[in-house]
């Protein structure tokens, strides 16, 4: 009697053991799911940010292409974009820009007819964890000459710790 | 004495199968919430990609900038010169006709930008015999985007009732 009783015992934590083990790996699955999910939405998050700034860059009234009242899409003015960068190169006013561009670095390269490369705006966090660059291809407009450049516009954006 | 005793049995074991149906109950309650975490990861629509809408904007921004760009020949637009092609008209272009002007200049711009950021496309022209030589993809085979691709397509009208479609696909 003693024995049987001993074995039922036995019994019934091999039960409970393999049923914790069981609940053990379904929390597991559950969590990494999760955190895979949740990582995903991060990442989606700051991609949409460095879009965002794309888009709040080719519609800065600032460098728009504008002759008698119409504008044209996705267009820079070359003398406008020097002068920005002037402007922005000062401290004072570059703060002025932050809550616009936040921490990100700002550049417009020139690729036809001639290269170059503009640093308009450069705002880095103390430490940083990724960085993102988007980019997107605009027209760089010299009104002297009455020519369009074939450009893009570099926007890095990055992710503190 | 043997009625006491056979009631007593008869009671304890009518105890252990309510246990084992209550064991069996949270066996299948366990089950089912299992059941419902798979269901649930499965049919879950699945996020909007905002990488597939950042490269359908990338891809429209290419196009409009690319045809409002001057070339180095003769200070054209790059539709002007596509649009010579189209009919086949003579422009001095350096060293080319309009149409291989046209496909280097394209290829150039597309290795210089897309391609250096690591995307794959295939740009091509539809509508005249002429423009389909202008035909750039990387990698540099037949078609580049089998799968899943954005997709933009800009319209130039050569002359009234003739137009061309550009397409750049980004896959």
């Amino acid at each position: 009697m003693h024995r049987k009783s001993q074995l039922k015992m036995f019994e019934t934590i091999a039960v409970l053991i393999v049923f914790f083990i069981l609940l053990t790996i379904g929390m597991a699955i559950y969590f990494t799911l999760q955190k895979s999910q949740g990582k995903q939405e991060l990442e989606q998050q700051r991609q949409l940010r460095a879009q965002s700034i794309v888009q709040r860059m080719l519609y800065l009234p600032e460098l728009d292409c504008n002759f008698v009242q119409s504008t044209t899409d996705n267009c820079f003015e070359f003398h406008k974009l020097k002068a920005l960068q002037e402007v922005l190169n000062t401290p004072t006013t570059a703060i002025d820009y932050f809550p616009l561009f936040g921490y990100s670095t700002i550049t417009i390269h020139l690729i036809y007819p001639t290269q170059l490369n503009i640093v308009l705006y450069r705002h880095e966090p103390g430490q940083i964890q990724r960085t993102f660059a988007t980019q997107n291809p605009v027209i760089i407009r010299n009104t002297l000459t009455d020519t369009n450049a074939f450009g893009y516009v570099e926007i890095t954006s990055y992710a503190q710790t | 004495m043997h009625l006491v005793m056979w009631k007593s049995l008869a009671m304890l074991k009518h105890k252990k199968s309510q246990m084992e149906i209550m064991g069996l109950a949270i066996i299948i309650i366990l089950m089912g919430l299992g059941l419902l975490f798979v269901v649930q990861y499965t049919f879950k629509k699945p996020l909007p990609t905002v990488t597939s809408a950042k490269e359908s904007i990338l891809a429209a921004n290419f196009l409009h900038t690319l045809l409002n760009t001057n070339t180095d020949c003769q200070k054209l637009l790059m539709k002007e010169v596509l649009q010579a092609c189209a009919l086949g008209t003579v422009i001095n272009c350096p060293d080319t006709t309009s149409c291989t002007y046209a496909k280097n200049h394209l290829k150039e711009l597309l290795e210089k930008t897309l391609k250096k950021w690591g995307k794959k496309y295939d740009f091509y022209i539809q509508g005249a015999q002429s423009t389909n030589a202008v035909k750039v993809s990387n990698p540099e085979t037949q078609q580049a985007c089998k799968g899943e691709k954005q997709s933009k397509t800009s319209i130039l009208t050569v002359t009234p009732g003739f137009h061309l479609s550009l397409v750049l696909d980004i896959c």
